[in-house]
């Protein structure tokens, strides 16, 4: 007797692995929707759906005009759930499973040969499959032939489950649309024109003209209709995936407890790592709150690296920096990898500090002032808005350049002869006061007269401006302000060249000169 | 010291996307700032100088005209330094320039031409300095702003830099007429530049000026400035960052604050007032000349013109043999020709006869419209088609002395390759600079202002999409159709920040010009070169240039310009003049056809026009049977009834009621009695608005063409008030009541906008009658000409083809063995028949068409699919494919029918090796089966966009009887007021804005149209059936009234019945 192959058809899966979680939604319409906003479009929906008037391919203002609709997002994650669920489904049937790839549905072929003796009947086999999978709250077709291609091309377009005894796979196939053998459009539209409909009418074509005509996808297309198309059954493979998930019974509020139990987790990916000669560029933790709501966290060492304790470490300061805000009732661990670095240090260059101690300085600090935005290095913006600038991740700092030279001087002035002339004379030195001091100021038709600053009361002896500025009009964050540049001196001959700025009717220093 | 300050540096919107203010705008602000002049600097060209220049004249401020160049050779503008994050692209720098006189005007616009023809496409182009060097004289130049050339030198290589770039400056144009500008908008680093400046200035003893770089009128319009620097460099204003404005401070400010700002500096201040005393050029000084016609010797332009005019006369009115008309037009005609020779128009009337002359040698249909149809000279000279005085048209609508404007002459030529031989033709005989077209100016409108505006506020795309789509583009806009709600209906909140600074930023922007285009077919021409009176560029068109202003400047600055127009309904007028003669033997000429063939009235009476021009509308369809025309004025009256003019004015209705003699003709006025008894009372046309103005306010010929425009146009808001003051006046002296006066006012100002003048009326009505004439004499001929030029018209060419059928024609299918590309009359048996051309496949290419004809002709018919694929090598499988399915290859060898065409066209297309070359097919007959009824249909409708075969409907009327549902046919027989079902396929739907949402459903079924109303309550409740669905079932209660038949709809339904989708003609 020749092998018998079952396949498994999930139709609609992308609906059906969302729903599978979800019961409460499977007696109503839902429709499940895929791609980027404004090209989003439904790409599988349940039965319910489909008979309210849900087609594939609508897009979202089309659905909101149908009422009563549940519309979902595809996901990718809980389709590989499900798909793994199916799998092991599957798995417990045949070692030797192929994973068939469609758009919107799931499939898989079991090799049967020689499980009868262990598991029954194929009729049995078959319907145990099926009862099985939907115990897992997935629906499927199955059915089994010893061609695989009928198996499969029944299984699309029927509801049910069918054994094909050899010899009647051109019979069984006859009647079904002609479609489902996944023309391409140039095919499709042919056999339209043709009046070709079913593999009944396609098998009954002359081959050689169809070879003639269409060439050997011709012949494939004639072999499968009739059900004579070979297929040698490639087994799924393991896929390498650094994931490790773990669930509390109960929440866990303790940080340290947190870690604790992190800490194996992270050893173990480290160590599963290593035996492929890579190392962690990124870890991912994920932790499921108590109410549902998720906290992930992703450190990325400077330098993809094995040391789990230092990584514990990055992971650890970051929590403290940004805590998870209720108690852990899951943890999610994931890795990305890369090739470990290596660093050949020069015996006469400076030495640097050790990337994974800097990091973790790095964390400490980020982790006592609250936020990692609020350590590094100071980086300008693209913004007229006063103290327009970022802080960027820590780097280095480098030696300066002539055009690094150039910002201690206004623009207009660069020319390599301004630059040496100013590097000559004695730099003018600017505190920028932050936030900027209030101050009382005396103003005469808007120009400022005399002003106290800490304590001090000062005349205004020379006044430059006013220099105005205004932006983000658009939006909440409107500002303007209108500045001076002031030398003054106080009543005890002290004097003061300042920044004074006005909004509002409120006047503050912004600036000093040394 | 002195207070009189003059902006002399201002950008205005038309600098595309940096200015941000109107130039009418400006000048508002500095009238009321008490500027006595300023001047407009628009960057490389002068494009809103002329609107700048018209509005600064009625309100005292003289108009300086300048222009900022962009010059490569001075390096790029000024930028942050690169340590600064900032995303200035690399620009070259603006040089200000103004006109001191006409030379330096004229040279601007040379300098500006050949900056803009050097570019390969249409881009904003840059002149070199060899430009500048030749085009100096006569031109002022100040050093710029940010923008400028003294700024980048000082930015790039400090003060020495600045001072080589000013001494090379001086170079050109001249110590006295090179002023170093400075600009104070509270910058350090411009103060910086300012100080430099002074110094260099005084080391080379040149002037300092004070300008403030002008962006916009007012501070508050900063933000569309910043907007629109956010749409030019393509970034959301979030992250514009420096390349929006630091400050708000580029506004036309008071001359006092100016004083004050650069109180450290008077002389700056001062330099202003003497430079604008210096600027003695205005644009009144055009020096704009209308090309002199070359004349033979012994001759002037006048005698010539009137010798071409008389011959004309004899020619047009001789055959007449009506000797009273005969020496009414030689009256007209000498009493035009003494106002053409006083206003020395003779040169421009024999350049339009000899356009007219150019396109009758060469075969082009031709034909005047527009006002120029009032003037016997214009139809003497053949321009035009219509007899002015047999009509006793008025002349004053075309022309009058004291209007001190030009004429202007609207050609109406065959759409496509002719009217582009015409226009080509001008272009040669004037040359490239002494010709050209004029502009367009796109402006921002609802959906690209939402669409722009929202995406520089950072609008995420669905959202984008969303609000464009919600942009409704029906016609009609409900009183509830605002920006607003649609925000609402959205699910938006109007008044969140955001949003409501999105909707401000919207409305603010209507209008505002985007880019400039081209107008479909004004032409202006100039004697010497055009490019010294206004600047020309490239358009976007190969071949075409177009001048920098829209057909109203060019009108405002007295330009004469000659509208080249295409009409398809001209093309089809002339293949029919072709085919005719060929397929019938008749000769046919389009100038005698007889004006009072009972057959055409009967058919116009009776709403059967589909494809006549003109009167095919559902609109027009609707009034036909009550209008009732029966002589040629009466179609005249028709073309011209159904306009938003007449209708808005509510002038339609009362008319129709007095043609059907159910209403008493009355008067406003017993004098107005002569002027308005054509027309039962109602004044229809713009000639009749002018006599009225004429007759009860004693206004001249002139002022009343005056009030015309005036209440046409949008410019001139002051002089329309002061032309109704004078209007009433007068009616009150000729003791015309009150009641009365408002009424006439009404009638006068509702049509002003919208209303035909009556000579292009009466051309429309000749180029109508000549199509109903064609259609209804000519059936073969005409449906063949209509085909082979579309698209055009109301009706898509499936509704043409059922339409022609229904009147007996017999249309053949497309047949590889005897189509040609375009559809063709043949002869069966004693009649006329259509055969569809080639060109009705979809997907298949002309050359590959053209090809298999050739081949045809040459070998004679092909013996197999296979035949040929071997003799057509340029057909592809796809080419094949489409002919084999529509049935065009059931006529090759054995075909038996079209899969048989199918199978066999499969296997030509994919040619075996050598090897395989000689073998046979097995077998002679494919196995597959033939296409039933349904898969024809389909393939028709897939294929060719229509079938020659039985409508749809046809095949499904026993189910539809059924059903109760009636055929349009059946509808006249039911009484008024009963309720009935009709189902079809929609061939044209409308939401026209005059119809206040009412729908309108043109339903075609296999034995004719019927009309279905739909109230916007029903609309609203079956929106998406109603605008989206091709075949529909409508019942409600029967409306016919006068023989015209509609469906006032209860309930829409769609109609199920394939796959068939011959699309329908949505009006939006």
């Amino acid at each position: 007797m020749s092998a018998m192959v079952a396949c498994l058809y999930a139709r609609e899966f992308p609906a059906q692995a969302l729903l599978r979680l979800r019961p409460e939604l499977r007696r109503k319409a839902v429709a499940v929707m895929e791609g980027e906003a404004p090209r989003e479009f439904v790409c599988a929906a349940n039965e319910l759906g489909y008979q309210v008037g849900v087609e594939r391919g609508m897009t979202r203002p089309q659905m909101e005009v149908l009422e009563r609709v549940e519309v979902l997002r595809r996901s990718a994650a809980e389709e590989d759930s499900a798909k793994a669920a199916l799998l092991e489904c599957a798995g417990r049937f045949s070692p030797r499973v192929e994973e068939v790839q469609f758009e919107c549905a799931l499939g898989f072929a079991v090799d049967l040969s020689g499980t009868e003796k262990l598991l029954g009947s194929t009729e049995r086999i078959v319907g145990k499959l099926r009862e099985q999978a939907q115990a897992m709250g997935i629906s499927i077709s199955v059915a089994a032939s010893c061609n695989f291609h009928t198996a499969l091309c029944w299984a699309k377009a029927h509801v049910g489950a069918k054994v094909i005894p050899a010899g009647e796979e051109k019979k069984t196939l006859a009647p079904i649309p002609v479609d489902v053998l996944a023309l391409t459009l140039d095919q499709s539209v042919t056999f339209s024109l043709w009046g070709i409909h079913t593999l009944g009418a396609l098998a009954a074509l002359p081959q050689t003209e169809l070879v003639a005509r269409l060439g050997q996808e011709g012949k494939r297309l004639h072999q499968l209709a009739r059900g004579e198309h070979p297929h040698l059954l490639k087994p799924v493979e393991y896929e390498f995936a650094l994931k490790e998930e773990i669930e509390f019974e109960a929440g866990v509020e303790s940080l340290d407890s947190v870690m604790f139990v992190l800490s194996p987790m992270l050893q173990q990916l480290a160590v599963r790592a290593e035996g492929r000669a890579l190392a962690l560029a990124t870890v991912t933790v994920e932790c499921g709150l108590e109410g549902g709501a998720r906290h992930a966290r992703t450190v990325r060492p400077v330098l993809p690296t094995i040391d789990h304790e230092a990584l514990l470490k990055l992971i650890h300061l970051d929590l403290i920096a940004n805590p998870p805000g209720a108690a852990v009732v899951a943890m999610k661990v994931s890795a990305e990898t890369n090739r470990p670095s290596r660093a050949q240090l020069g015996l006469f260059s400076p030495q640097f500090p050790e990337p994974m101690r800097l990091e973790v300085t790095l964390a400490r600090l980020a982790a006592v002032v609250g936020s990692a935005e609020r350590v590094g290095t100071p980086e300008l913006v693209d913004s007229h808005r006063r103290d327009g600038f970022r802080v960027g991740h820590f780097a280095e700092p480098k030696e300066p350049t002539l055009a690094r030279k150039e910002r201690a001087l206004e623009w207009g002035t660069r020319s390599v002869e301004n630059i040496r002339r100013v590097e000559n004379t004695q730099r003018v030195g600017i505190r920028v006061l932050r936030p900027a001091e209030a101050v009382y100021v005396q103003a005469h038709g808007g120009r400022p007269q005399q002003f106290v600053f800490r304590s001090e009361q000062y005349l205004v002896m020379e006044c430059y401006g006013p220099w105005s500025a205004s932006g983000d009009w658009w939006g909440v964050e409107k500002w303007a302000r209108e500045q001076w540049d002031v030398v003054a001196s106080s009543r005890s001959g002290r004097p003061l060249c300042c920044q004074l700025s006005s909004f509002a009717a409120m006047w503050a220093v912004e600036a000093v000169f040394d | 010291m002195t207070e009189q300050y003059i902006e002399l540096h201002a950008n205005s919107a038309f600098s595309f996307l940096r200015g941000a203010s109107l130039p009418e705008t400006l000048i508002f602000r500095a009238q009321q700032l008490e500027y006595p002049a300023m001047a407009l600097l628009d960057g490389n060209g002068v494009y809103g100088s002329a609107r700048f220049h018209l509005a600064a004249k009625p309100n005292g401020v003289r108009a300086h005209v300048g222009s900022e160049i962009a010059i490569r050779d001075f390096g790029e503008r000024m930028t942050p330094p690169a340590w600064v994050p900032h995303q200035w692209p690399a620009e070259p720098v603006r040089l200000p320039v103004l006109c001191e006189t006409r030379e330096g005007y004229q040279n601007l616009c040379r300098m500006v031409t050949r900056l803009k023809m050097r570019e390969p496409s249409k881009a904003e182009g840059s002149a070199m300095l060899a430009d500048v060097q030749e085009y100096a004289r006569g031109l002022v130049c100040l050093t710029g702003g940010d923008e400028g050339p003294l700024a980048a030198a000082l930015t790039r290589g400090g003060e020495g830099e600045g001072q080589k770039t000013v001494e090379q400056l001086v170079a050109i144009f001249g110590k006295e007429n090179v002023f170093v500008e400075l600009q104070r908008h509270g910058l350090r680093e411009q103060e910086w530049r300012n100080q430099a400046a002074v110094r260099i200035a005084r080391s080379l003893g040149l002037q300092i000026l004070a300008t403030n770089g002008v962006r916009y009128a007012d501070e508050p319009e900063r933000e569309i400035a910043d907007l629109f620097t956010a749409i030019r460099h393509h970034v959301p204003l979030e992250k514009a960052g420096r390349l929006l404005a630091r400050n708000a401070c580029r506004y036309l400010r008071p001359a006092k604050e100016m004083v004050q700002i650069f109180s450290d500096l008077p002389r700056a201040i001062a330099n202003s007032w003497e430079l604008s005393q210096r600027l003695k050029f205005e644009l009144d000084d055009l020096g704009y000349q209308f090309p002199i016609y070359p004349v033979p010797d012994g001759e002037s332009m006048d005698s010539f013109l009137e010798k071409r005019v008389n011959e004309g006369v004899i020619k047009r009115y001789g055959v007449k043999n009506d000797a009273d008309l005969y020496a009414r037009a030689r009256k007209q005609v000498e009493k035009e020709l003494a106002l053409i020779k006083k206003l020395g128009l003779a040169g421009y009337f024999l350049i339009v006869w000899d356009i007219i002359r150019y396109c009758q040698r060469n075969d082009i249909l031709v034909q005047g419209r527009g006002s120029a149809a009032n003037s016997a000279v214009c139809y003497a000279l053949e321009i035009t088609a219509v007899d002015p005085v047999g009509m006793e048209l008025l002349f004053e609508r075309f022309l009058s002395e004291s209007r001190g404007e030009w004429p202007d002459i609207d050609l109406d030529l065959p759409s496509g390759d002719k009217r582009e031989q015409a226009i080509q033709y001008v272009y040669q005989r004037y040359g490239q600079l002494g010709a050209a077209m004029t502009a367009n100016v796109i402006t921002y409108r609802g959906k690209s202002a939402s669409r722009e505006v929202g995406k520089a506020l950072g609008f995420d795309i669905e959202t984008l999409n969303k609000l464009t789509k919600l942009v409704s583009t029906w016609e009609w806009r409900g009183p509830n159709d605002t920006l607003e709600n649609q925000f609402q209906s959205a699910g938006f909140e109007a008044r969140h920040p955001h949003i409501a600074k999105f909707l401000d930023l919207t409305q603010r922007i209507q209008d505002m010009p985007r880019h400039l285009g081209q107008h479909s077919g004004g032409m202006v021409i100039c004697q010497g070169q055009l490019d010294s009176v206004v600047p020309i560029e490239p358009a976007s068109m190969p071949g075409r240039s177009v001048v920098q202003w829209d057909k109203d400047d060019c009108a405002d600055m007295h330009i004469i310009k000659v509208d080249l127009l295409g009409l398809g309904m001209m093309a089809v007028v002339k293949d029919c003049v072709d085919l005719v003669p060929r397929h019938y033997g008749v000769p046919v000429d389009l100038a005698q056809l007889p004006q009072d063939d009972p057959e055409v009235y009967a058919t116009l009476q009776q709403a059967d026009t589909v494809g006549m021009f003109q009167v095919e509308s559902r609109a027009q369809m609707a009034s036909l049977p009550r209008n009732y025309p029966t002589r040629f004025y009466d179609l005249v009256v028709q073309v011209a009834i159904i306009r938003p003019g007449p209708i808005v004015g509510n002038m339609s209705n009362p008319y129709m009621r007095r043609r059907q003699k159910k209403e008493e003709i009355k008067y406003y006025h017993p004098l107005l009695e002569p002027v308005l008894r054509r027309t039962l009372g109602i004044p229809l046309f713009q000639e009749q608005l002018l006599r009225m103005a004429m007759i009860v306010a004693n206004f001249t010929g002139a002022e009343a063409e005056e009030l015309r425009r005036a209440l046409g146009m949008r410019r001139s808001t002051q002089r329309m008030r002061e032309l109704g003051v004078k209007l009433r006046k007068g009616m009150t002296d000729n003791g015309i009541e009150t009641k009365t006066q408002e009424e006439i006012v009404q009638s006068i100002s509702s049509f002003a906008l919208y209303g035909f003048p009556e000579s292009h009326a009466a051309s429309f009505a000749l180029i109508a009658y000549a199509s109903a004439y064609f259609k209804v004499h000519y059936l073969a001929a005409f449906t063949c000409a209509i085909l082979n030029n579309q698209p055009m018209g109301f009706y898509s060419p499936a509704v043409l083809v059922k339409d022609a059928q229904r009147h007996g024609l017999r249309v053949l299918p497309i047949d590889v063995q005897r189509s040609g590309w375009d559809c063709e009359v043949e002869r069966a048996a004693d009649d006329r028949v259509l055969r569809m051309g080639l060109r009705y496949v979809r997907g298949l290419r002309q050359e590959a068409a053209e090809m298999l004809v050739r081949e045809r002709e040459r070998g004679g018919g092909f013996t197999s699919a296979e035949d040929l694929g071997r003799r057509v090598p340029m057909l592809n499988r796809k080419e094949m494919v489409a002919l084999a399915q529509i049935g065009a290859l059931n006529w090759v060898g054995e075909t038996g029918h079209r899969r048989d065409a199918l199978w066999q066209v499969e296997r030509v297309s994919r040619r075996p090796g050598p090897l395989l070359q000689s073998a046979e097919e097995s077998e002679e007959v494919s196995p597959l089966e033939r296409m039933n009824w349904e898969e024809r249909l389909m393939a028709d409708f897939r294929g060719t966009g229509l079938t020659v075969g039985k409508h749809p409907m046809a095949y499904h009327r026993e189910r539809l009887a059924r059903l109760r549902i009636l055929s349009a046919e059946d509808l006249r027989t039911v009484a008024n007021g009963r309720r009935v079902r009709i189902a079809g396929c929609v061939i044209a739907r409308q939401r026209p804005g005059t119809a206040k949402g009412f729908v309108f459903l043109s339903i075609e079924d296999e034995t004719g149209i019927a009309n279905a109303i739909v109230s916007p309550q029903i609309y609203e409740r079956n929106r998406v059936v109603v605008s989206t669905e091709r075949f529909l079932i409508v019942e409600g209660k029967l409306q016919n009234q006068d023989n015209v038949i509609h469906v006032r709809a209860e309930r829409v339904e769609s109609l199920h019945l394939n796959a068939v989708a011959a699309p329908s003609h949505d009006f939006h």
